[in-house]
C-alpha cells in the first residue's frame, strides 16, 4: 500500500562472477540496473573506474533471429540456463557468420531465379504486344535504325517517363500496370533511336528503371510462346526448392542453431543487465536498484554464487537525499493493484511521494456507484466490458477497473432500490436519489468534504517528509488552510443548521478564521522568521493572490462534489425518460415491438454514454479535485531486467 | 465551417500575425554582420527570440553547424506550437509542412553512411537526433533512424511506403556507392526523391482547400512548386550539364502557373537565357541576373527565388482572412529569415564582403548595404 523503499547495489568482483550473479538476478527479476558512479562517486574506487555503454550481443541477436525468420521457422523460446555459457563474442560472431553465409548462398540463388524470371515475364508480355499486330520478336531483331528497351520501373517514375517522352524523341509504351497505384510496378517498352542511345540511359537512371538485359539478336528465344511460359514454369519450380532450403536447414540442424540460440540469448541478457557496468583492473563494477526488502535474498545469492565479490548497498532514502532520482515500485493489495493503473494513467508517483492508490481504489468505487447505482446497469456494464475484453478492443487493466466499477454499480443499485432505472422493483435499502433529495446532496457535500480534508492531509504528510515545515504549518494547503477549511464548514453547518448564535453570535469562528488568514498571508515572512528562512511560496503579491486562490478552490473543489447527487439524480431521469418514450409509441401499431426497440436502445445509451460520463466525472473528481491538492507525480517505474526481453528492448 | 473550428482557425491566424512581429529587424542584422566570430553571432542570437533553442550551450564556443542547426531547429520549435491551436484537419497540414525537417534530417542520414569524412566541423546526424528527441518525426521512425548504421536502415526508417520503394528503387544495384561521383549521384537522386515527395504530398492537401484560404494555400506551396521545378531544370543544365530531356525527369507531377509546356521550354532554352524563355510567366525576372561575375549570378538566381517566396509569403498578410495560410505564410518567413541568418555566419566565419550582403540575403538591409 505504498511506494516500495529501494536499496542501491553494487557488486564489484571478477567478470565471470559478476555474470554468473547477473543470471540469478536475471532470473530474481528485481534488479534495476544503473550507472556505477551512482553509488560509487564517494567511494574511493570511483573516480578510477572505467564505464562502459552498450550491448554487444544486440547486434548479433537479432541476426540469428532474421535467420530463423528468413527458414520459416518461429524464433525459439528460450528456457532460463542454470550456467553462463562459456563462448567468446568472436566465436559466437565466427558461427553467425557461417549460418549466414551459407543461407545468402541461397537467398543469392534465389534472387538471381527471381531477375530470371522477371526477364522471362517482361519479354513474355513483349512477345504477346508484337504478336497481337501480326508480328515476331525475330522481325524486331535487326532494326538498323531503332533500338528497343525493356524494364520495370515504380508507377511514379512511369509518369515522369512518360512525361519527358512527350519532350523527347522516344516512345515509351505500358506493357502491364499501368493503372495501378504508386508503389506497384509498371512494365514498359522504350522506342528510340540508335543515335539516342547515351542520351537514353542517363534518361534510364534519372527514373530509376530496372531494364531487362536482353539484347535484339537474341529476341528469338522468346519468338515461341509455350517455350516461353515452359521456362518460366521451370524457373520458379527451381526457386521454389531453393526458397526452401533455408527452412530444411533449420530443420536438420534445429539442435544445434538452438544451442547457438541459446548461447547468445543468454548472453545478450546478461549484457542487458550489465550495460551499465564500470571494469577496474580486470575487475567488473554492477551497480543497480533492488527492493529493500529483497535485498538480503540478493546478498545471500552473491555470496552463494560469487563468493570473491564484494557486496556494497546504500539505503535508497540516503541516495533520494543526494539528489539521484529513485525508481518506483507500487506495491498493493491485490485488488487494489488494478487501480494502480488509474493512478499511472494520471502519473506515477515519484520515490518520495505517498501512493495514493489505496484512497483511489476506495473513492473510485465510492463515487462511480454513487453516480450510476443501478442493479440491472452494473450488471450490463459487467458483462459489456467483459465481451470488450475478450474482444480486445478493451485493456486489461481499465476492464479490470471497470468491471469493480459494474460490481459497486450494483450494490448501489440495491442501496437506492433501483432497477434498470425502475424503482418499483425493489425497496431501497438506504435511499431513493429522486425522492430523497434533500438528503443525497448533503451526503455528497460531506464525501468532499472529508475526500478535500484527505488530499490537505496528503499534501501535508508530503511536505513533512520532505522538512517543508512552512508548507507543513503555514500554507493554504497545509495546516493553516486546513484548519481554515473546517472552521468555514463548521461555520456553514452551523447557519444551514439554524444555529446562528453558534455561527455569528461569539465571534470565535471569525476570530480564528481571520487569525488563520493572517497566518498563510504572512506565511513567508513568519517561516522567514521562524524557519531559517524557508519560503511558504512565491513572495510578495504572488503570495497573497495564490492564498486567494487556495480560499476560492476551497469553496469551489467542495461545491464540486455536488455531481455525485447530480448525476445520481440523472440516471433516474434518464432512465424515465427512456420508460417514457416506450409508453409513448406502445398504442401505435406494432407498439410493442417499438416499446422494447426504445427500452433497448436507450438502456444501451445509458450504459454506454452515461456510463462513459460518470467514469470521466469520476476520473474528474480524483484527479482535479483530490490529486490538485497534494500530487505532484513523474515518477519513472522500477524495470528491472528480466530473462524475457520486453517489448522496449 | 464549425464554430470550433472557426475559433482555432483565428487563434492560430492571431498567433502567426504576433510572431510575425517578433522577426528580427533590419537593424538587429546589421548588427549580427558586425560581429566578429560565429559565437559573437550566436550570443546575440541568444538575447533574441532564438534564446530557448540556444538555452543551455556555450554560446562563446559554439560551432558554425551546431548554431546553424539550432536555428533550423527554431522553425520546428515555432511550427509545433501552432499544433497547440490548430483544429484537426489544419494539424494535419502542418504536419505535412513540418515534414520539411524531416526530409532535411533524413538526407543529412544519407551521409555518413557513404562517406568518412571528418565531423569536426560538421554536427553528426545523432547529435542531430539527440537535439530533436523532443520532437516527433511524422515521415521516419526516430527509433530506427537513431539506430541506423547503413543506409538500407535509414531508408528502412521511412514510414510512407509509397516513399520507401521510390527511394530503394534508387538505391537498388548502387549500394556500394561510397565515394566520388557515384555517391554523389546517389545522394542527389535520394534527396530529389525526398523533395519532390514532400512538395507533391503538400500541394494535393492544400489542392483540397476551399475559399480564400485555398487560394492563398495553393499560392503559398504551387510558387514554391514552380519555382522549384524551374531550379531544378536550371541547375541540372547548368551544373550538371543534363541534357533538357533529361533535366525534364527531375521534375514534380504538381502544377501550379506553369504546365508541361512552359517548362519543356525553359529546359529547352540555354541555361543563360532561361529567363528569356519565361517572359511570358511571373517568374521570368527571377532568373534574370546580371551580375558581372558568373559566381555571383548564381548566387542572385537563388536569392531572387526566396525574395520571390518571401514576396509571396508577405501578401498574406495584406489579407485579414483567418486561416491556416497565416501560420504557413509565417513558418516561410521564420524559415527564410533562418536562412539569411545562416547566410550571416558563413559571411562572418569565411570572412566574406559584407557589402555584398543585399546580395545574398533575402531581406532589404537598406542603403548600407
Amino acid at each position: 500500500m505504498a511506494v516500495v523503499g529501494m536499496a542501491g547495489v553494487s557488486f564489484v568482483g571478477p567478470r565471470e562472477e559478476v555474470e554468473n550473479i547477473a543470471l540469478a538476478l536475471l532470473k530474481m527479476e528485481n534488479f534495476e540496473p544503473m550507472a556505477p558512479e551512482v553509488m560509487m562517486d564517494s567511494h574511493p574506487l570511483g573516480s578510477r573506474f572505467q564505464t562502459f555503454r552498450g550491448n554487444p550481443y544486440d547486434a548479433l541477436l537479432e541476426k540469428l533471429g532474421g535467420l530463423w525468420t528468413k527458414s520459416g521457422m518461429p524464433v525459439p523460446q528460450c528456457r532460463i540456463v542454470d550456467r553462463v555459457p562459456s563462448i567468446s563474442l568472436s566465436e559466437l560472431e565466427r558461427k553467425i557468420d557461417e549460418v549466414t553465409k551459407t543461407l545468402s548462398e541461397w537467398s543469392v540463388k534465389v534472387e538471381e531465379l527471381r531477375s530470371e524470371y522477371e526477364t522471362w515475364r517482361v519479354m513474355l508480355e513483349f512477345g504477346d504486344a508484337v504478336r497481337e499486330t501480326g508480328r515476331s520478336l525475330s522481325d524486331l531483331a535487326f532494326t538498323p535504325y531503332g533500338s528497343i528497351s525493356m524494364g520495370t520501373l515504380t508507377g511514379e517514375n512511369w509518369r515522369r517517363l512518360k512525361e519527358t517522352s512527350l519532350a523527347a524523341p522516344i516512345l515509351a509504351m505500358p506493357l502491364s500496370g499501368e493503372d495501378e497505384d504508386g508503389s506497384d510496378k509498371v512494365t514498359v517498352v522504350v522506342f528510340y533511336g540508335s543515335d539516342y542511345r547515351e542520351e537514353i540511359q542517363k534518361i534510364f537512371a534519372s527514373v530509376h528503371i530496372h531494364l531487362i538485359p536482353v539484347e535484339p539478336k537474341d529476341y528469338a528465344r522468346y519468338d515461341n510462346r509455350d517455350a516461353v511460359c515452359y521456362r518460366m514454369e521451370a524457373i520458379e519450380a527451381e526457386r521454389e526448392s531453393y526458397r526452401d532450403m533455408p527452412g530444411r536447414y533449420a530443420a536438420e540442424n534445429r539442435f544445434e542453431l538452438e544451442k547457438l540460440y541459446e548461447a547468445v540469448y543468454t548472453k545478450q541478457r546478461i549484457a542487458s543487465l550489465c550495460q551499465l557496468r564500470g571494469e577496474l583492473s580486470g575487475m567488473t563494477v554492477l551497480a543497480g536498484w533492488t527492493p529493500q526488502d529483497s535485498f538480503d535474498a540478493v546478498r545471500a545469492m552473491a555470496e552463494e554464487k560469487a563468493p570473491h565479490t564484494l557486496v556494497l548497498a546504500e539505503n535508497g532514502d540516503v541516495l533520494e537525499r543526494e539528489g539521484h532520482e529513485l525508481p518506483t515500485l507500487l506495491h498493493n493489495l491485490p485488488l487494489v493493484r488494478r487501480f494502480q493503473e488509474i493512478v499511472r494513467l494520471y502519473s506515477l508517483p515519484s520515490y518520495s511521494e505517498i501512493d495514493p492508490t489505496f484512497v483511489v481504489a476506495v473513492s473510485f468505487c465510492l463515487f462511480f456507484g454513487f453516480m450510476f447505482g443501478d442493479v440491472g446497469h452494473g450488471a450490463a456494464l459487467i458483462l459489456g466490458t467483459y465481451f470488450l475484453e475478450k474482444k480486445g478492443i478493451m485493456g486489461r487493466a481499465i476492464a479490470s477497473v471497470m468491471k469493480i466499477a459494474g460490481v459497486v454499480s450494483v450494490l448501489f443499485g440495491f442501496l437506492y432500490g433501483s432497477v434498470f432505472g425502475s424503482e418499483e422493483l425493489i425497496h431501497p435499502i438506504w435511499l431513493s436519489p429522486m425522492k430523497d433529495v434533500n438528503k443525497i446532496l448533503p451526503v455528497s457535500i460531506g464525501i468532499g468534504i472529508v475526500f478535500l480534508t484527505l488530499g490537505i492531509c496528503f499534501k501535508i504528510w508530503n511536505a513533512a517528509r520532505k522538512r517543508e515545515w512552512g508548507e507543513v504549518f503555514l500554507s493554504p494547503e497545509g495546516g493553516a488552510g486546513l484548519l481554515f477549511y473546517w472552521l468555514a464548514v463548521g461555520q456553514a453547518l452551523a447557519v444551514t443548521g439554524g444555529n446562528l448564535e453558534m455561527a455569528l453570535g461569539t465571534g470565535v469562528f471569525s476570530a480564528v478564521m481571520g487569525l488563520l488568514f493572517l497566518v498563510m498571508i504572512f506565511g513567508n515572512g513568519i517561516a522567514k522568521l521562524f524557519l531559517q528562512g524557508e519560503s511558504v511560496d512565491e513572495g510578495g503579491v504572488v503570495h497573497v493572490f495564490s492564498v486567494f486562490h487556495a480560499m476560492l478552490n476551497f469553496v469551489s473543489n467542495t461545491a464540486s462534489f455536488v455531481r455525485l447527487a447530480a448525476f445520481a439524480l440523472n440516471h433516474v431521469g434518464l432512465s424515465g425518460a427512456v420508460f417514457m418514450l416506450g409508453r409513448m409509441v406502445e398504442n401505435a401499431p406494432g407498439g410493442k415491438l417499438y416499446h422494447a426497440f426504445i427500452l433497448l436502445l436507450g438502456h444501451l445509451v445509458i450504459i454506454g454514454l452515461e456510463g462513459m460520463i460518470v467514469f470521466i466525472q469520476t476520473l474528474r473528481l480524483e484527479y482535479y479535485e483530490f490529486f490538485g491538492k497534494f500530487y505532484r507525480g513523474g515518477g519513472r517505474e522500477f524495470a528491472p531486467v528480466s530473462w524475457k526481453k520486453t517489448a522496449k528492448e | 465551417m464549425s464554430f470550433g473550428s472557426g475559433g482555432a482557425r483565428i487563434a492560430e491566424s492571431a498567433k502567426a500575425r504576433v510572431r510575425r512581429a517578433s522577426l528580427l529587424r533590419n537593424e538587429d542584422f546589421r548588427l549580427l554582420l558586425e560581429q566578429a566570430s560565429v559565437g559573437d553571432i550566436a550570443v546575440q542570437l541568444g538575447k533574441s527570440a532564438y534564446a530557448p533553442v540556444l538555452k543551455g550551450y556555450k554560446l562563446e564556443n559554439m560551432r558554425r553547424s551546431e548554431l546553424e542547426f539550432l536555428l533550423n531547429v527554431a522553425v520546428l520549435t515555432e511550427g509545433v506550437t501552432f499544433g497547440h491551436y490548430t483544429g484537426l484537419g489544419d494539424r494535419r497540414l502542418l504536419d505535412l509542412w513540418l515534414e520539411d525537417f524531416d526530409i532535411e534530417l533524413l538526407k543529412d542520414h544519407f551521409q555518413p553512411h557513404m562517406k568518412t569524412n571528418d565531423w569536426s566541423d560538421y554536427i553528426t546526424p545523432a547529435k542531430m537526433l539527440d537535439l530533436v528527441s523532443g520532437f516527433r518525426l511524422t515521415l521516419a521512425d526516430q527509433e530506427k533512424l537513431s539506430s541506423s548504421e547503413a543506409l538500407k536502415d535509414v531508408l528502412m526508417s521511412v514510414k510512407s511506403e509509397p516513399l520507401r520503394t521510390a527511394l530503394m528503387e534508387a538505391v537498388r544495384g548502387k549500394e556500394d556507392a561510397a565515394e566520388g561521383r557515384d555517391l554523389q549521384r546517389l545522394t542527389f537522386a535520394l534527396g530529389m526523391i525526398l523533395d519532390r515527395y514532400h512538395l507533391d504530398s503538400l500541394y494535393a492537401a492544400v489542392a483540397k482547400l476551399g475559399g480564400n484560404e485555398g487560394r492563398m494555400m495553393r499560392m503559398l506551396v504551387g510558387t514554391r512548386v514552380d519555382l522549384m521545378n524551374l531550379y531544378w531544370i536550371y541547375r541540372a543544365r547548368r551544373f550538371f550539364g543534363m541534357s533538357p530531356e533529361e533535366s525534364l525527369t527531375l521534375i514534380m507531377k504538381s502544377r501550379y502557373r506553369l504546365d508541361f509546356s512552359l517548362l519543356r521550354k525553359a529546359a529547352f532554352a540555354d541555361p543563360g537565357v532561361i529567363a528569356a524563355s519565361l517572359a511570358e510567366t511571373v517568374y521570368a525576372h527571377v532568373f534574370d541576373a546580371r551580375n558581372e561575375s558568373p559566381a555571383l549570378r548564381e548566387v542572385q538566381v537563388e536569392s531572387n527565388i526566396y525574395k520571390f517566396l518571401f514576396a509571396a509569403a508577405e501578401r498574406v498578410f495584406l489579407s485579414g482572412t483567418p486561416g491556416f495560410q497565416n501560420v504557413a505564410a509565417y513558418l516561410i518567413l521564420k524559415e527564410l529569415e533562418v536562412r539569411d541568418l545562416v547566410a550571416v555566419v558563413e559571411m562572418v566565419r569565411y570572412r566574406f564582403d559584407k557589402n555584398r550582403a543585399g546580395l545574398i540575403l533575402v531581406r532589404t538591409l537598406g542603403k548600407e548595404n
